[in-house]
């Protein structure tokens, strides 16, 4: 919204405000202009310079369509400036003859339509506006038109009420009826489109087709010309959730339709039409042949009533506002106060389609006394209890640990590709955007992956040699016919891991073995501890794909990522990537109780021996773990060799068994035979040859 | 064979131990050492020199006995050697570089976030969570925005497919009605989390980006009772000496309403060419407001009792203020060089 400062004085003359020093540069003024919208509420998006004067471009807040013209923001500017005079539009008061012409207006449904007033001028003359309207409809951003034109729009800009023209003679049969459309009609708009109507549309129609989308745009056939002669005038109030409804559907934003929509004034259609006449009258240089006038009203207007408490405005705001001060605000507003004793009685005026209660009432008056003299408290309530949020401390202590072993947080879109997806996931049990950015951001993540892998790639083509990251966040799907949103940690790591330097000159790469022990020192610190059993997942490597389990329950999987996704990446060197489930490592945090620690000595008793190349290593600890002895306490792999003097179908294994009790001492007999028992079982499961 | 030469190590090792407690200097050292390590003539090259009269199948055994008796002599020798050099001058140029040891950093917006978190915890608030994906009950129509209402742009919201009332919520107010629909005041939670609008990123947006909230509901809670709420937070997180400036609003689910500025807390205002605040000395932080009284009664809570403020800010927006970025994308990119920075 275009105000103009000049055009605006004749409302109120901001000039003479208090505020105005006249020494002030222009510059200065336009500061303190700015500032006096601000206290009001209008934000300044712009000031421009037209032909030496100040245009105010303002952002207007959708609840406030009455600050939609020069005359609504003067209202509300001379609330803050009160020593100031406002004046009303002069306009003149007349007396119609009615229906001179036989004519008439049908209202379908009052509920569409709360008021139209029709009015017919005849023996007009379109022309060109004076130089003067010509200008000040620049100065506004508009494009001049014709006389009659140019009144429409000046009304809309002046007082906020858009007005339509129909040319008269275009018009089939003495009547205008507000209806809706019906299915199969159609209309050609001013600005050329051409559109097909049915009932959720209300129109403006002669005696056989529209000619009009009411609160929206004019039919083109039905519009002003130079032709046009005789004219017929709308001023009328539209519902509107059936303009907005509408206008979305078409896709049209108009001025008509953007004022309309925010709710306009059921009171203004009277003025509004008389301006117009006196604008028209003005311009044709001789008094009007008015033929017609109806003012049709038929919608059911009670002004809202608020009670408010003569107290409320302090005990809400906080500040002492006196009851003198706070009337005078609303009644310089526009409202209307009847005193009740301890409470008013507030008429909420017709423009104020925003106002909805008392707070509302604060509101205003606050606006007007200045937010900038709220004070400042601290409100006293506390709770009964403070809630510890475990999943904050869990993610904070993980984001600690992950961070200080060399992993970067990041955080990444929800959505992603389809074929990104289809690498992740292949059930249908996802959700889609129907309206996204690009297919690229179509569909809700089911895994982290894709994010992580994107930025992999992004910091290597900047040339790092190796990036460690981790993110948390949401992946989405369905289960059960209910839509799932799962906090996930994912982790992954590629490229180089420590950088060489003057005493290791190799430096050090992510293989899966450090990745795996970096997350295991994760979960160590946790005192949660994993364990990986063999699962093939369609995203890794066919060898190197676990699940994670955490007492008994999988919370996760990791492994090295298949070459096929690595490929289509565009990535080289190979990724380590696992995601766990936040709520299955926060359901085994446990408040761990004070052990006393194992007080006798511990021994150990070493083991080398040969198995076959065919077993895993996670074979062979599931049977430790299996048919081990209860004062077997550790067990560490510390060798592993497979080559020279080997045979080609053995790898050697050497492990250290520590054996301790913690109700005595073991002597060395009793420790000899539970460790001969042991491995004896465990030669026999696997075949295995002692060295 | 094996044996015995099993029982000579044994023998040896139980010398060595005694050689050990007699070294009281360097030179002492030095002739240990040679007894046991010399390459001619010491006692581990004599154990060296046996094996070759062993059978074939003990030679493994006895060379890694006689390899972990070698192993212990040089680690407790060293040990010495290190406890007789401490703290004498030596050849080694402790000068030389320490090694990159890797070390990664949290998100910016974690770290942002987490202060700001820090700071209402500390004022007693509780911190609240809910979906990303929403009905558009929660998101709008119980926040005053029924359908059709203007600041309900369908413009700028994701819609899921399948799903006439799904969408991704466009801010975190959804938590403060779930929290509400399921607590009678007193209120005080916050709720961080991410937001969803359909803007093409640029400079200033991204269709992700993260927000808290604030929300506090008790009885007898006033419009000043926000400012010196939202005063001391900002004090606490921008420093003592930015002030606050509230201008009139409009939020639907707020009444009254109010924007709320800080003033610049690099120059106050003096600087016209100021790269934060381009020389206004405001900058816009936050909205907040008065609960409006139908967002009370769509909870059931009852407006004529209870009254409450609600407050919420972009987390990308204030960390931009405070660390100087001038690119939202920025934070989304996953750049190690802007990770790196912050910790
Ligand atoms: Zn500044």
């Amino acid at each position: 919204m275009r105000i103009n400062i000049d055009y605006l004085k004749q409302f109120l003359n901001i000039e003479d405000a208090k505020i105005i020093s006249k020494h002030l540069s222009r510059a200065q003024k336009r500061d303190v202009w700015k500032e006096l919208f601000a206290s009001v509420g209008l934000e300044t998006t712009e000031i421009i310079d037209f032909k030496g004067k100040d245009i105010f471009e303002i952002e207007i807040t959708p609840n406030r369509p009455d600050w939609l013209s020069h005359y609504g923001v003067a209202r509300d500017l001379h609330s803050k400036l009160p020593e100031l005079d406002f004046h009303t539009p002069n306009i003149t008061d007349r007396k119609f003859e009615k229906n001179k012409d036989n004519f008439t207006i049908n209202i379908e449904n009052k509920d569409d339509c709360g008021r139209y007033i029709a009015c017919i001028i005849r023996n007009i003359e379109v022309k060109e506006s004076t130089e003067g309207i010509k200008e000040l409809l620049e100065s506004f951003g508009l494009r001049p038109i014709n006389n009659f034109v140019d009144v429409s729009n000046l009304i809309v800009t002046t007082i906020g009420h858009p007005i339509h023209m129909f040319d008269l003679d275009k018009l089939k049969g003495n009547e205008i009826n507000i209806r809706r459309a019906q299915k199969g009609e159609g209309i050609g708009l001013l600005d050329g489109k051409e559109i097909e109507l049915n009932e959720d549309f209300l129109v403006i129609a002669d005696r056989s087709n529209p000619v009009a989308l009411a609160g929206i745009m004019g039919g083109e056939y039905s519009g002003v010309t130079q032709e046009t002669r005789n004219i017929l005038i709308e001023s009328a109030y539209f519902n509107p959730a059936v303009i907005r409804k509408a206008a979305k559907k078409i896709g049209i934003k108009s001025e008509a339709s953007f004022r309309f929509e925010r709710g306009a004034d059921i009171l203004i259609p009277p003025p509004a039409i008389n301006m117009a006449l006196d604008m028209i009258e003005k311009s044709e240089s001789h008094s009007l042949d008015i033929s017609y006038y109806d003012d049709r009203f038929p919608a059911d207007f009670v002004p809202k009533k608020i009670q408010l408490d003569k107290i409320y405005p302090s005990a809400y705001s906080g500040i002492q506002i006196s009851e003198n001060i706070a009337f005078k605000i609303l009644i310089d507003l526009g409202f209307g106060l009847d005193d009740r004793g301890d409470h008013w009685e507030v008429e909420v005026p017709s423009f104020r389609v925003d106002i909805y209660g008392k707070q509302d009432m604060v509101e205003e008056i606050i606006r007007v006394y200045g937010y900038d003299r709220l004070t400042s408290e601290i409100p006293k309530t506390t709770s009964s209890i403070v809630k510890m949020d475990v999943k904050r401390e869990l993610n904070q202590e993980i984001r600690n640990h992950l961070t200080s072993i060399g992993f970067f947080e990041v955080m990444n879109y929800i959505f992603i590709s389809p074929e990104e997806h289809s690498f992740f996931s292949r059930d249908r049990d996802f959700l889609e955007i129907r309206n996204p950015l690009g297919k690229d951001f179509s569909i809700l993540r089911k895994s982290l992956f894709p994010g992580l892998l994107k930025n992999i790639l992004l910091n290597f083509n900047h040339s790092i040699p190796g990036v460690g990251l981790f993110e948390y966040g949401n992946q989405f799907g369905i289960a059960n016919q209910e839509i799932q949103e799962k906090e996930i940690l994912a982790i992954g790591a590629s490229g180089q891991y420590q950088k060489e330097n003057w005493k290791n000159k190799q430096g050090q790469e992510f293989d899966f073995f450090i990745f795996k022990s970096l997350i295991f020192s994760l979960f160590s610190k946790l005192k949660i501890s994993l364990i990986l059993k063999d699962k093939h997942k369609q995203f890794f490597d066919r060898d190197c794909s676990f699940s994670v389990f955490i007492k008994g329950q999988e919370v996760g999987h990791m492994g090295i990522l298949k070459k096929e996704i690595l490929d289509w990446y565009k990535l080289e060197k190979p990724v380590m990537l696992a995601e766990f489930f936040v709520s299955g490592i926060i359901k085994n945090i446990e408040t761990k109780s004070f052990q006393m620690w194992n007080k006798y000595p511990s021994y150990d008793r070493d083991l080398s021996f040969l198995m076959n190349k065919n077993l895993k290593y996670s074979q062979l600890e599931a049977a430790i773990c299996e048919l081990k002895p209860d004062s077997l306490e550790n067990h560490t792999l510390f060798d592993r060799y497979q080559g020279k003097g080997i045979p080609e179908d053995k790898i050697s294994l050497s492990m250290t068994f520590s054996y301790s009790n913690n109700q005595k001492i073991l002597i060395n007999e009793e420790i000899n035979e539970m460790h001969t028992n042991f491995i004896n079982k465990l030669i026999k499961k696997f075949d295995l040859i002692q060295r | 064979m094996i044996n015995e030469l099993k029982k000579e190590i044994e023998k040896a090792k139980t010398c060595f131990l005694e050689d050990l407690n007699i070294i009281q200097s360097s030179k002492e050292l030095i002739q240990i050492k040679d007894n046991y390590l010399s390459r001619k003539k010491g006692i581990v090259t004599e154990f060296m020199k046996q094996i070759k009269n062993l059978s074939a199948e003990d030679k493994p055994l006895a060379g890694k006995l006689i390899n972990e008796f070698k192993v212990e002599v040089e680690k407790q020798l060293n040990l010495i050697h290190d406890r007789l050099s401490y703290g004498k001058k030596n050849e080694i140029d402790y000068s030389l570089p320490a090694f990159d040891i890797p070390v990664g950093s949290p998100h910016l917006l974690s770290i942002v976030r987490t202060a700001l978190e820090n700071i209402f915890l500390e004022m007693g608030y509780e911190i609240t969570h809910g979906p990303e994906v929403e009905t558009e009950y929660n998101n709008f129509t119980a926040l005053n925005m029924q359908e059709g209402h203007p600041a309900r742009n369908e413009q700028d919201t994701f819609f899921i497919k399948g799903y006439s009332d799904i969408i991704l919520r466009t801010h975190t107010s959804p938590v403060q009605i779930r929290y509400m629909e399921n607590h009678q005041p007193p209120i005080k939670i916050i709720s961080p989390g991410k937001a969803f609008r359909k803007d093409e990123p640029d400079a200033t947006h991204t269709p992700v980006f993260s927000q808290i909230e604030g929300l506090l509901v008790d009885k007898g809670i006033h419009f000043s009772h926000l400012k010196g709420t939202l005063e001391l937070f900002i004090k606490s997180f921008f420093g003592q000496n930015v002030s606050l400036r509230f201008r009139p609003g409009y939020f639907p689910f707020t009444e009254p309403s109010a924007e709320v500025d800080i003033s610049c807390y690099l120059c106050n205002g003096s600087n016209p060419e100021c790269r934060i605040c381009k020389g206004t000395g405001w900058l816009e932080i936050l909205g907040s407001g008065m609960v409006h009284p139908r967002v009370l009664e769509n909870c059931n809570i009852d407006p004529e009792k209870y009254s409450g403020f609600a407050f919420g800010m972009g987390i990308e927006r204030i960390a931009m203020l405070k660390y100087g970025i001038s690119d939202i994308r920025m934070f989304y990119d996953n750049d190690l060089r802007f990770l790196k920075q912050f910790g």
